[in-house]
Order: structure tokens, then sequence, then C-alpha cells
């Protein structure tokens, strides 16, 4: 069983597939979602291709929406 | 002669202002032996022979062999015990010496835990224990003539022995930390991994990187949550005004386009106009801490920096003694007297003569207080030959203590509250009244000083652009020197004295970076494996009670070797969680530490074998460092380049685009960087 992150080579969190950083990185990023969504009604694929591009946005939040939006591809093509 | 004194003095400079002080005929004899200067006055019938340390003297260090943990006894031993140092040898030479012909002895170091701690170390070793009981303590806060003969005169019959036992509490503590947890680190990553490499973390820079750490992750986990402000200009008389809307912020877009829409093109109504008159008391006078932030925030200067001028300030008697917490001026001081000096000086003297012309001068002092020391203020005494920013912080402080002296200043605020199709925006101004104070700080005040045409209900105001703007919450700011200080003082971890050297130590050990701060890979991992298996090295709370305890000592509220014992009470657990978890822990510091010294030292692709990576290294003969491939080891590539021997190397990542050599960048303090490939021989160098 893989121990580390799927994003960067930490180790995972337990309960997680994430580390502690990209962790803690998600879990704003689905919080902040409901915020988005009150203030611009955008759905979550959009609302992680937005928050990408702004730069006040944290590294790791970046890392993560990335991951995220790569994921999902996969999971289309399959 | 009845009498026969020996004074010890801190720093050089500070014997020779005592030694002239206190000579009757202000003329002392300078003396000479191996190499160390001492003064001989005379003041009423006694000889006083005035001596010098240089800073300290002595140190702690291990009682007994072994390169293990825990290290609990210790003992004080001359610095050059440790480590080579000719000069500290001969001056503890020439003060046991000098100390065999006189009868009583004077501590006349800073009146600070320091300078106590330095006195008393050389009294007891140097001199002899028997001394002790001969000595007396001058207490001073100025090297002007006036208060060190005063000092001479009402000296204290003792020793400070409640500062003392502070100060040697401190160092014991720090240094019973310091050594504990560097073997600890250290040994965990050489018992696990075979590599050694020293790691360190201090018992009040685990809380401060900790902060640092906090913010960092605060950073990059921060997600922008998007808001819209209205931004809006109103003609009047041909001019543009900023309008501010009622709400500053608008969370939906919905209603920002509302807005937008409702009141674009429209006209404006004023509904009120409210004036007030608001005072601003003049800021207290400077301690060491509001100095560091206000030098920091004027000049970009770091805090470490304003404190090595604020001292020579003092040693050059411009400046009263600047490690205080102090916001007060004493009641003693002699303030029409120093304003009469600082008036001589041509900048000084329109502000000097308005303040002497006051029914009363009384400064407004702030609440800080400090036990040892007044709030920093100038002597009187003009400077010369200062250099730039020794000038300038002496600017500072003069202008601030003249400023406490003055009357309070006076700004009137205009609000226009104006109604555009049903929202409310305010038209807002404000002027200053009367400058008073800032008139004097004025170099280092900035407030905004606006006036608005004539207004008056009723009146119709043309709009002239509107718009809902778009915007995103921001992370919260890296920490910078000012911004650090503030915090640590607030939480009260560190002293006035220590805090810049905790920050700098900081940042010479690899942990932080750049100016505002941002931690390091290396630093990260310190703290997150730390906060893992010993979060109490982190922990604020320890640090705090433990610097409360240790301030009390001072007041005779606790008992130094209660505030050790409890000390290594904290420490035992912490050492016994790191020995348990030695494994993971040595693997996860030695992972990362591999990670970067592999990062640090490869500065790309090998042109020649296309495998191996160049990187640094060191001929052992001649002690130079040259680039070179890493497949050297197994006798395959032996490429290799020269490279400058001063100067930081960094990896740029690029290859040459003529000979496929890395691209490397070198950076020298104070130069401009300079990019270049490796290959002296390429055909790009040739114009040169
Ligand atoms: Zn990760």
């Amino acid at each position: 069983m893989r121990n580390k992150c799927s994003i960067c080579d930490r180790e995972k969190e337990s309960g997680s597939d994430l580390c502690y950083r990209h962790e803690k990185a998600y879990k704003n990023l689905k919080k902040v979602y409901i915020k988005w969504k009150k203030a611009v009604n955008i759905d979550w694929n959009e609302y992680l291709k937005e928050v990408i591009e702004i730069p006040e946005t944290g590294t790791w939040v970046k890392e993560v929406a990335l991951n995220l939006i790569n994921n999902q591809k996969t999971q289309t093509y399959l | 002669m009845n009498e026969r004194v020996l004074i010890i003095c801190e720093k050089p400079s500070s014997a020779k202002k005592i030694s002239q002080a206190l000579d009757e005929k202000r003329k002392p004899e300078t003396c000479q032996e191996n190499n160390t200067t001492y003064y001989i006055a005379r003041r009423k019938g006694s000889e006083l022979i005035i001596v010098s340390a240089l800073g300290h003297l002595y140190t702690l260090t291990q009682s007994g062999k072994g390169w293990s943990y825990p290290v609990l006894k210790f003992e004080w031993v001359p610095i050059h015990a440790i480590k080579p140092n000719i000069k500290a040898k001969n001056c503890i030479d020439v003060i046991a010496k000098l100390s065999k012909k006189v009868n009583a002895y004077v501590s006349a170091c800073d009146y600070d835990i320091e300078g106590s701690l330095i006195a008393y170390n050389i009294l007891i070793y140097a001199c002899g224990a028997e001394s002790l009981k001969k000595s007396k303590r001058m207490k001073y806060s100025t090297l002007m003539e006036a208060d060190l003969i005063d000092a001479w005169e009402n000296m204290s019959p003792n020793l400070d022995y409640p500062v003392i036992e502070a100060g040697k509490a401190r160092h014991e503590i720090d240094w019973i930390f310091g050594i504990n947890l560097s073997r600890a680190l250290t040994l965990s990553i050489k018992n696990v991994l075979g590599i050694y490499k020293t790691l360190s973390i201090g018992r009040v820079q685990g809380p401060t990187l900790r902060f640092i750490e906090e913010r960092e992750t605060q950073i990059q986990t921060h997600v922008p949550v998007p808001y819209w402000t209205i931004e809006a200009k109103v003609e009047i008389d041909g001019k543009e005004y900023r309008l501010e809307f009622e709400k500053e912020t608008i969370e939906t877009e919905k209603e920002a386009l509302e807005i937008e829409s409702s009141c674009k093109g429209r006209e404006g109504r004023i509904i009120e106009i409210k004036k007030s008159v608001r005072t601003f008391p003049p800021p207290p006078p400077f301690n060491i801490g509001d100095l560091q932030q206000e030098a920091f925030y004027q000049f970009r200067i770091s805090p470490k920096t304003v404190l090595g001028i604020a001292e020579k300030l003092y040693l050059n008697a411009l400046i009263s003694y600047p490690r205080t917490s102090s916001q007060k001026l004493p009641p003693s001081l002699n303030i029409g007297g120093v304003l009469r000096e600082l008036g001589r000086k041509k900048d000084y003297y329109q502000y000097v003569v308005k303040l002497l012309n006051k029914p009363f001068l009384a400064p407004r002092n702030g609440i800080k207080e400090d036990p040892a020391h007044p709030a920093i203020y100038p002597t009187g005494n003009m400077p010369q030959n200062l250099k730039i920013l020794e000038f300038k912080i002496f600017d500072l402080i003069s202008r601030r203590f003249m400023a406490t002296f003055g009357d309070s200043a006076k700004k009137e605020d205009i609000t226009a509250f104006i109604e555009v199709n049903g929202y409310n925006f305010h038209l807002k101004s404000s002027r200053i009244l009367e400058p008073n104070w800032i008139e004097i700080y004025k170099p280092y005040f900035k407030m905004k000083d606006e006036k608005l045409p004539l207004l008056r209900d009723g009146q119709i105001l043309k709009i002239k652009t509107l718009k809902a703007l778009k915007q995103y919450s921001k992370p919260p700011s890296r920490f910078n020197h000012g911004s650090l200080l503030r915090v640590m003082e607030k939480e009260n971890i560190g002293t006035k004295a220590t805090r810049a050297e905790i920050i700098h130590t900081l940042q010479k050990r690899g942990y932080l970076e750049d100016n505002p701060f941002k931690i390091t890979d290396l630093g990260f991992s310190i703290v997150e494996t730390l906060s893992k298996y010993c979060p109490e090295i982190l922990s604020v709370e320890t640090t705090r009670t433990l610097e409360m305890d240790l301030e009390n000592i001072q007041y005779e509220q606790i008992n130094s070797c209660e505030v050790v014992s409890k000390a290594i009470e904290k420490l035992e657990p912490i050492l016994l969680e790191i020995k348990k978890n030695e494994r993971t822990l040595g693997r996860e510091l030695g992972e990362t530490l591999t990670k970067l010294t592999r990062k640090e030292k490869s500065i790309g692709v090998c042109p020649t074998c296309k495998a191996g990576e160049i990187i640094i290294l060191k001929n052992n003969r001649t002690g130079k460092r040259f680039a070179g491939c890493n497949n050297y080891r197994n006798g395959s590539c032996t490429t290799s380049y020269p490279l400058p021997q001063k100067g930081r190397i960094e990896p740029t990542g690029k290859i040459c685009p003529e000979c496929k050599a890395p691209i490397i960048k070198v950076l020298v303090r104070g130069r401009k960087e300079w990019i270049f490939c490796l290959n002296m021989n390429c055909p790009t160098k040739r114009k040169f």
C-alpha cells in the first residue's frame, strides 16, 4: 500500500490520500467553495479552474485543484 | 592613598568615558599591559583602576566528557578555554593581576542582566570569590560625565544579586536547552542514517519559527474569496473626488451589479454633512522595541542593526542606555537643559524655542516600565562624524523625544452623506488643524491631509464614474522584521535584548530566508517533525511561562535554582520523546537534509557523459571549490570546470545553447548577479 500523498512524496495523513499540507489545502478549497457558489453561482469544476488562475491562491491549493482536475479527466477518459 | 579600587566596565569605550569622568583632573593615566588597556584615575585620595571586559569573558561548558544527552552538568569557564581567544586571555590575566593590588571593587558594567553577569563572573573567577564581599555597584543610564559622577557618589553598597541570578539562570537554561536539543536532533539523524549534520533549535527560536511556519501555511493554503467594491467618483468644481460606498464589500455579484446599474450615470444629492475634530496626543518616547519597529518601518533596517547603532550612540554619550523596555522619561531629567543643547542644531532650533516657551514641560510618557532604565532620550551632546544610518537613528530618537513634549495635534474630519438612487455613499476628507507635535516628528509621520471644496446640504453632485469591481481576498502578509518583533513582544517570548538576535540566528541556521521572511524547506521540516514528536519545543506557552519565571528572579519572587530545575523538568520529557521516536524523527529530518544537499549541490546534467550530474566539489589539497561530474566516483567521467571562489552559486536550470554546459548564477553581496555557462572555452566567451 502506497503511503505517500497522491500529489507530493510526503507521508499521507491518516484517513486521507493527501499529506498534511495538501489535506489542509483541500479542506479550505471545499470550505471556500460554498462562498463562491453564493457569490457567483459556479459549479465545482469551473471553480477549480478559476482558482488556479488567481495569483493570490496558495501554491498547495493550486496543486490540489490541478490534481482534482486531472483526475476528473482520467475518469472521463476511462 | 587610603583606597585602591578596581572598576570593571563592559566595553573599552565605556571604561575610557568612566575614567575621564571620575578623574579629578579629567586626565586619567592610560596604561598598557599584554595589549590590554586600562586607566588609572585619582579621586578624593583614592586610586581608581578602570578595566574593561570585552563583553562576556566567561561561558558555560559541559562538566565531564562525552557527546551524548541529556547533559545537565555544566560549569563556567573563560571563553578562551573553549575557543582560542588571545585578547580575552590577556584581558582576564591583566584583571586578575590588578585585582591583587586593590582593596575594593566596583561593577560598572551596563546596568542590566548581561552587564551585571559580566562583572560578577570576572569578580568571582578572575578576582576570586573574596572580592564579592568588597564589591559595589555603579548604576547609570548615560555615559554623560554628570551622570557617571552621580552614579559613583550614590553607588549601591552591594552587587545586584537578583539581577545576576536572573542572568545566570537565563544563560544556564538557554545553554541546557540548546546543547541537549542540538545533540538529540543531530544524534537522531546520525544514529539512523549514519550522516553527521548539526541541527539546532533554541528555546525561543522554536515558537518564533512556529509563527512563521503557521503564517506560511496560511499563505499556501489560501483560497481567495471573490467580493465586490463600488468604485465611484464625483465631480465638484471641475475636480474629481473619490466616493465611498456605504458597505466596504459586497458579497455577491448579483447585488454588486444591481448597485452598479441603479447608480451609474445618476446624480447624487448631499443629505447631511458631519464635521468632527479629533485630537492626537504625541507618541511616548522610545523603548528599544518601539525604536526597532519604527526604524524598520522608516528605513527598512533590521532590529539587530538598529540595536548595534543605538549602542554605538550610547557609547558616544549621545543617547541614554538603549536596551530598555521603559516608555517613561525619568523625573530627574533636566528636560530644559537637554532641549537647549538640542536647539544648537539648526534643524531643531525652531521646535526647541516653541517647546521652551511653553508654561510647563511634561512628557507624554507611555505605560511600559523598566526597573533599571528610563526610555531612550538624547543626552544633548551633538553628534559628530556619524555615518548616515547612525545619524538617521539619532535624528529619529531626538525628534521623538522633542515631540513627546509637544501639544496634541488636532485634525478635522468632514463626511458628506450622499444619496444616489436610494443607495448611500460617503465623501470624506480630513485635514490637520493644529499640527503641534506632528511638525516636530514630521519626517517620520504621514497623515492624510486633503481638503474638500465648500459643500452644502441638498447640493446635487455629478457622478463621474461608477463601477462594481471584482476583487479577491488576500492571504495574510509574510512577517518582516517589524511585525515579527511585534508578535514576539505581544506573546512575551524572548527579551528586549535578545529578540533581534533570535531572528538573526534563525536566518543564520537556514530556517528563514529573505525579508519578508519565508520559511525554508529545512525550517518547515524542523517544525513539522518536531510538532509531531515533541510539540513542547515549539510551544509558546512553555517558553512564555519560563520567560516570566526568569523575569521574576530579578524581583526576588522566585529563586533561580527553582527556575533552572523547573526548566530541566520541562526538558527531560522532551528529550525522552525524541529518544523514543529517534528512528522516525531521524529518518524524516535526514530525508529532508539529503534532499536539500542534493538540490543544493546539483548544477545540472553533465554535457559530456550526459548521465552524471555536475556538482560542486572541493579540492582536498587546495580547499578551492570547482564543479565536476559526479560520475568521477565510478571513474566513468572526468569533466570539471573552475568556479569563482566567492559568492553563492545557484543553478539556473538552463544550458548554454553553444556548448551545452550548465548555466549558473553567482550571487555576491552588494553586487549585481552574474550569470554564465561553466565552460571557460565556450565560444560565447570569446568576445571577452
Ligand atoms: Zn502532499
